[in-house]
C-alpha cells in the first residue's frame, strides 16, 4: 500500500509560523459545461463567487468552468453526481484534487500582522460575502475553504505552480 | 535656533516643540518635525540653492508640492534615494540631502536602501486627494457604511474623516481598468506600493497653479502664489517681506492677502480685472492693469520691473515675486484611463468633459471648480529667450516659437522637439502654458489643442519600491517541484530548470562527475532498468463527443483512428507548418483523450487548444483541462522494466501480447488508482506509471525498492537526453527552433496527406517547405570518437576557407556509453543526401571532422521496445 503525502509536508514549520496549516487532500473536481446547464444545477454564474452543489462547494473559475470542492474522499461521489446530473449534456468532469492544495489561515489578526493576507492578491472577501456568510462561531474550516477557493479562482488560469 | 524667515508663531503642520536638523549641501539647516525639505530651506532664508539641469542656471523653490520644477534633491541619509522633490520630502531625523538637478544618479557604493512592501486592499470607494472636496466625498461614502480609502500626497491629512482609512504621503500613480488604483506610499521607514481595487474611484486631486512666461521668470525668489501661501499657513514661513504678487485670479489674490496679514509689504499686480469679492485685501497695494515685464537680482530677486497700463515702467524692490496665472485641474490620472477634456474659457483651463469610466468621478477643483481668470500665458514685452516655459528643460518661449516656426503644429510634436513635459515633474506647471503659447503662435484660439496625453505613473516610483522586499529567489519566479522531489534531494540529485520545474539532471554517487554519473545511468537503462521522474510532462485531458475530430485538427497525424486503450505519438504544427510541440495522445474512452506535451510546452499547448476552440471551432463539443499536477509519473525503462513493474502490486497482465507497446491500461498499483502507459522515450521497453500526485513519492520509493535488486537506477534528464538521442528522438525546442518541419526531422511519414485539414497543412504546400536543400536532421559521428562537438557548432564542407557556407549546426551532442563514443544530432542543408559524407565543425581549438549518418544510431528496428 502506498501512503499519500501532503504537498506541503516539508513546509510544516513555515506554515505553523504563520498560524496556518495545510488541508491537503480535499476532493476537487473540475467541471466544464454550458452555462445554461450550470444554471440548472444552481452553480454560481457570477464571476469569482461560490455556491453549492450536492453538499459540496461549487466555485466559479470561468464562464464555463467550475471547481467543485468537498471533503477528502468525496471525489468519486462528486464525479458521479455531476455525471448523472449532466448525462447527455456536453461536459467534462475531471478529478483535479492534486492540482492545488489548501492552506488554512487561522487567527486573522495575527495574519494581518504578519502581512499574509494584505500581501496576497485575494479577491474581495467582503464583497464575496465571506464576512456575512461566515460569522463568528462558524467552523474555521468552512470559512477557509471558501476563501481558499475564491483565491484559487483567481489563480486558476495562471499556469503557475504556486500551491 | 530657527531660520530668519520662520515667523515666531503659526504653521499648522510643524511641531515647534520638536526641532530637527537637516543637512543640505553640507550646511546645517534648522527645521521642525512636519517640515518638508523645501519649507526648512525657505524658513532658513535660502533663496535659490538649486540649478537648472541643462544650462546650470540658479534656481529656487517654485512650488509646495509635486508640481515643483526646480528643487530636487538626492537623499543620502538616513536612507538613499537618487532624486526626490524637496517640496514633498518630509524632514526626518538625521536627514542629509544634496541638490540633484533633473536626473537622478545611482551610487556605486552601498547605500541604505528603503525597504518596500506591496499591499492589496479592496474598498467601495478610493478617494484621491484629501482637500475639502475629497474629504467630503470620503465622509459621505463612509456614512453609507462603505470601506473608504483616502489618499493624499501631502504628508498630513487635515481634519481626517471618521471611519476612513487615510493614507498620507501617498501618491496615486495610476488608475487602471475596473477601478484598480496603484498608489505609492512613502511611509517613514518603508516604501509601500498599494494595490487598491475599488468599486468607485473619486478623483479629488485639486488644481495646479500656473506661472506666466515673462522675462526673468526663473529667477530665485519667483514662486507660485499659492505656494507662498502654503509655506506661510502650513509651515509658518514667510517667503518674502517685500512681496510683489502678480495674479490673474481670486486665489492668487488670497495669497496676497495672506502675505499682507503676516506682515509683508505687498504690491498686487492685476493684469486684468479680477473678481476678488470676499478676499480681504487690507494692507495690499492693488494695481489694476499692471504687468510684470522683468526681474532683477544677483541671482536672488531684488526688484521686479513692472509696467503700468499706459506703458510706463518702473522697478519695485522685492524679495518675493508670487505669481498666479490661473489654475489647471489635476486630471492626468483621469485622462490616462480615458476621461476626455473640454476647454473652459472663463477659467482658461481644461476640465473633465464627463466622459470616461462610469466608476470614476472627478470632483472639486479637479472637476474645474477653480476661479475664473483672464487667459494670460505670456507677456509680450521682453526677450522671449528669457521667458521660461519649462524650467527643467531650460525651454523658453523662444524655443517653443522656434519649434512652431519649423512647422510643428501639434503640441505632441512640439513636446518631442523641445522635450517640454518629459521631465521628472512631467510638465505640471508647463503643460498648459506650452499648449496655449503654441495655440497663440499658430493664431488659434485658446483651448484649440489640449495638453499632451498623460500616462501613469503620475509621479516617479522607485524601482526598489516596485521590486519589493528581497525574499530570496523562490518568489522571483515560481519554483515547481514534483511530488518525488524530496527523494531526489535525499539522493543528492543535481537539478536543472526546465521551465519553472526543478528536474533531476543526474544523481551522482560518491566521487562521480557528471559524465560518469550519466554514463552509469545510461547503461543501467540499456542493460537492466532505470526510472525517470516524468511528472513534469504536460498533461491535458480532452473530453467530449468531438474530441477525436478536434485532435485530428490540432495534430498533423490522425488521432481519430486510435482505438480505446491505445496511444500514438503526434506532432503539432504552427500555422506556418513548423513543429511547435510533440507528445503522445492516449485514448481513454471514445470521447476522452489524455494528451501529453513537452514539459515546457504544456501551457502553450493548452492555450493553443483553447484559442482554436474558442475562436475557430466553437461548435466542437470538446473541453480541455490541464491535469499536469494531478498525476505523478514514474517512467520505468529497460530490458528488466517488466520485472520491476511486475514486482509492484499491479492489477494488469503485463504480457506484451496482452499489454503491447503503445497501449494504456487503467489499473490499481499497490492499492492506488493508476494509469499505465507503454510509451518509450529511451528505445527500451518502458512503462509510464501515472498515479495521483499525493502517491507520487510513495510510488517512487516503491519502484526503487522493487527495482534496485534488479539493477534499476534512477536516471535524470541528462541520461534521458542521451538515450533518446541515440534513438534519434527529437526534443522540440532543442532539435527544432520554430523553423523546422516534421519532414525536416524525418517525421514526414506521420503527416496526413489524405486532404483532411489540420493546423499548418496549407503551409506545407509552400515551395519553401518543399525545397530539397532544406536543413534536415542527421546524425554525426566525429572522426575522433572522443571529440564532443559543442551544441550550436556550425558545420561546413571540407577545409575551412572563409567565407565558408555554413550548412547547418549541431543541435544535440553527447557521449554515449552504449555506442562507446561521442555522437551528435544536427540540422544540415540537404542532410539526408549527405549521409556517408564528412563535414567539419570549425571550432576555436581547430576543426573537428564528423561523418554524417542516419539519426537513429541504436536499435533502428525498434525490437527492444516490445
Amino acid at each position: 500500500m502506498i501512503e499519500p503525502r501532503a504537498p506541503l509536508a516539508d513546509r510544516l514549520a513555515d506554515l505553523a509560523r504563520l498560524g496556518a496549516r495545510e488541508l491537503a487532500f480535499l476532493a476537487q473536481v473540475d467541471l466544464r459545461c454550458e452555462p445554461e446547464d450550470a444554471a440548472r444545477l444552481g452553480l454560481p454564474l457570477e464571476p469569482n463567487t461560490a455556491g453549492a452543489f450536492a453538499g459540496a462547494e461549487a466555485l466559479w473559475l470561468g464562464p464555463d468552468e467550475w471547481l467543485v470542492v468537498g471533503p477528502e474522499g468525496w471525489t468519486p461521489r462528486i464525479v458521479s453526481d455531476l455525471e448523472t446530473a449532466l448525462a447527455g449534456r456536453r461536459r467534462s468532469v475531471l478529478d483535479v484534487s492534486a492540482n492545488r492544495t489548501t492552506i488554512e489561515l487561522a487567527a486573522p489578526d495575527r495574519l494581518e500582522h504578519a502581512a499574509v493576507l494584505p500581501e496576497a492578491w485575494l479577491p474581495d472577501l467582503r464583497a464575496l460575502g465571506v464576512a456575512a456568510v461566515f460569522g463568528p462561531g462558524t467552523p474555521l474550516a468552512d470559512t477557509v475553504a471558501f476563501v481558499r477557493e475564491a483565491v484559487a479562482a483567481r489563480r486558476a488560469r495562471r499556469a503557475s505552480g504556486l500551491a | 535656533m530657527t531660520g530668519p524667515r520662520r515667523l515666531p508663531t503659526g504653521g499648522a503642520w510643524v511641531d515647534r516643540d520638536r526641532p530637527l536638523a537637516l543637512r543640505f549641501d553640507g550646511r546645517e539647516i534648522p527645521a521642525f518635525e512636519g517640515d518638508t525639505v523645501a519649507s526648512a530651506l525657505l524658513g532658513a532664508g535660502i533663496v535659490g540653492g538649486f540649478r537648472s539641469p541643462i544650462l546650470g542656471r540658479p534656481r529656487g523653490i517654485v512650488a509646495a508640492g509635486v508640481e515643483e520644477p526646480n528643487a530636487y534633491v538626492e537623499v543620502r541619509a538616513p536612507w538613499f534615494s537618487p532624486i526626490l522633490a524637496a517640496t514633498t520630502l518630509p524632514v526626518e531625523p538625521g536627514m542629509e540631502v544634496v541638490p540633484r538637478p533633473g536626473v537622478g544618479r545611482l551610487p556605486t557604493e552601498d547605500v541604505p536602501a528603503r525597504p518596500s512592501v506591496h499591499t492589496h486592499r479592496h474598498a467601495e470607494a478610493v478617494v484621491i486627494g484629501a482637500g475639502p472636496a475629497g474629504r467630503a466625498a470620503a465622509r459621505e461614502a463612509a456614512a453609507r457604511g462603505e470601506r473608504v480609502i483616502l489618499i493624499d500626497e501631502g504628508h498630513r491629512i487635515d481634519d481626517p474623516p471618521a471611519d476612513v482609512r487615510c493614507l498620507p504621503r501617498t501618491t496615486a500613480t495610476g488608475i487602471y481598468d475596473d477601478g484598480y488604483v496603484v498608489a505609492y506610499e512613502r511611509a517613514p521607514a518603508v516604501d509601500r506600493v498599494w494595490h487598491l481595487r475599488a468599486r468607485r474611484v473619486v478623483l479629488a486631486s485639486g488644481a495646479h497653479e500656473r506661472t506666466v512666461a515673462f522675462a526673468g521668470n526663473d529667477r530665485p525668489g519667483v514662486m507660485l502664489a499659492g505656494a507662498a501661501r502654503t509655506y506661510l499657513e502650513r509651515y509658518g514661513v514667510l517667503c518674502g517681506e517685500r512681496a510683489v504678487v502678480f495674479s490673474t485670479n481670486a486665489w492668487g489674490h488670497l495669497a496676497a492677502a495672506a502675505l499682507a496679514a503676516a506682515g509683508a509689504r505687498v504690491v498686487l499686480l492685476e493684469p486684468a480685472p479680477v473678481d476678488a469679492a470676499g478676499v480681504d485685501l487690507r494692507g495690499v497695494e492693488r494695481r489694476a492693469g499692471w504687468l510684470v515685464v522683468g526681474t532683477e537680482g544677483d541671482p536672488a530677486l531684488r526688484a521686479v520691473r513692472v509696467r503700468d497700463p499706459e506703458g510706463g515702467e518702473e522697478a519695485l524692490e522685492a524679495d518675493l515675486l508670487a505669481v498666479s496665472g490661473g489654475f489647471s485641474p489635476v486630471i492626468q490620472l483621469a485622462r490616462a484611463i480615458g476621461a476626455g477634456v473640454r476647454y473652459d474659457e472663463a477659467r482658461a483651463c481644461f476640465v473633465p468633459d464627463g466622459t470616461g469610466p462610469e466608476w470614476l468621478e472627478v470632483v472639486g477643483a479637479a472637476a474645474g471648480e477653480v476661479p475664473p481668470t483672464a487667459p494670460l500665458f505670456r507677456i509680450r514685452e521682453g526677450d522671449d529667450a528669457d521667458k521660461y516655459v519649462e524650467p527643467q528643460r531650460d525651454q523658453t518661449v523662444a524655443d517653443v516659437a522656434s519649434a512652431v516656426r519649423r512647422g510643428l503644429r501639434s503640441v505632441e510634436h512640439v513636446k518631442r522637439a523641445t522635450y517640454i513635459g518629459t521631465t521628472i515633474d512631467q510638465g505640471r506647471t508647463s503643460g498648459v502654458l506650452t499648449v496655449e503659447i503654441v495655440n497663440e503662435l499658430l493664431g488659434l484660439p485658446h483651448g484649440s489643442q489640449a495638453p499632451t496625453n498623460p500616462r501613469p505613473p503620475y509621479t516617479p516610483v522607485p524601482y526598489s519600491a516596485l521590486a519589493g522586499l528581497d525574499r530570496g529567489p523562490t518568489l522571483l519566479d515560481p519554483v515547481r517541484t514534483t511530488p518525488m522531489h524530496p527523494a531526489h534531494v535525499a539522493r543528492g540529485a543535481v537539478f536543472e530548470d526546465v521551465g519553472q520545474w526543478k528536474r533531476p539532471r543526474f544523481y551522482p554517487k560518491d566521487g562521480e562527475d557528471m559524465d560518469a554519473a550519466v554514463a552509469r545511468e545510461c547503461l543501467a537503462v540499456r542493460t537492466a532498468a532505470g526510472v525517470l521522474d516524468a511528472s513534469t510532462l504536460g498533461k491535458i485531458e480532452v473530453v467530449g463527443p468531438d474530441a477525436a475530430d478536434f485532435l485530428d485538427r490540432m495534430y498533423a497525424n490522425r488521432m481519430s483512428t486510435l482505438p480505446v486503450g491505445r496511444a500514438r505519438y503526434g506532432v503539432m504544427l504552427g500555422l506556418d507548418g513548423m513543429i511547435v510541440d510533440d507528445g503522445v495522445a492516449v485514448r481513454l474512452a471514445e470521447d476522452r483523450f489524455l494528451v501529453t506535451t513537452t514539459t515546457s510546452g504544456a501551457a502553450t499547448v493548452l492555450d493553443r487548444f483553447e484559442e482554436w476552440l474558442q475562436t475557430e471551432w466553437p461548435h466542437l463539443r470538446v473541453w480541455c483541462t490541464s491535469v499536469t499536477e494531478q498525476w505523478a509519473v514514474a517512467a520505468v525503462s529497460g530490458p528488466r522494466a517488466r520485472e520491476v513493474v511486475a514486482a509492484l502490486e499491479l492489477s494488469v497482465d503485463l504480457d506484451p501480447d496482452a499489454f503491447p507497446h503503445m497501449a494504456v491500461r487503467e489499473a490499481t498499483l499497490a492499492g492506488v488508482p493508476a494509469r499505465i502507459l507503454r510509451v518509450s522515450f529511451t528505445g527500451e521497453r518502458s512503462y509510464e506509471l501515472h498515479v495521483p500526485a499525493r502517491y507520487g513519492l510513495g510510488l517512487w520509493e516503491a519502484v526503487l525498492e522493487a527495482g534496485e535488486p534488479l539493477g534499476l537506477e534512477p536516471y535524470g534528464t541528462e541520461a534521458m537526453h542521451v538515450l533518446r538521442a541515440e534513438k534519434g528522438y527529437i526534443i522540440v525546442g532543442q532539435d527544432t527552433d520554430g523553423t523546422v518541419t516534421a519532414e525536416d526531422v524525418g517525421l514526414g511519414w506521420l503527416v496526413r496527406t489524405d486532404g483532411s485539414d489540420f493546423v499548418g497543412r496549407r503551409s506545407l504546400a509552400r515551395p519553401e517547405l518543399r525545397r530539397p536543400d532544406r536543413r534536415q536532421l542527421v546524425g554525426l559521428l566525429p572522426e575522433d570518437p572522443e571529440a564532443l562537438l559543442p551544441e550550436g557548432a556550425q558545420l561546413v564542407e571540407g577545409p575551412v576557407e572563409p567565407p565558408a557556407h555554413a550548412l547547418g549546426w549541431v543541435t544535440s551532442s553527447y557521449r554515449s556509453p552504449t555506442l562507446g563514443r561521442t555522437f551528435a544530432l544536427a540540422l544540415v542543408e540537404a542532410g539526408r543526401s549527405r549521409i556517408g559524407t564528412a563535414l567539419v565543425a570549425p571550432l576555436a581549438g581547430g576543426p573537428v571532422a564528423a561523418r554524417v549518418v542516419e539519426p537513429v544510431l541504436y536499435d533502428p528496428e525498434g525490437s527492444r521496445l516490445r
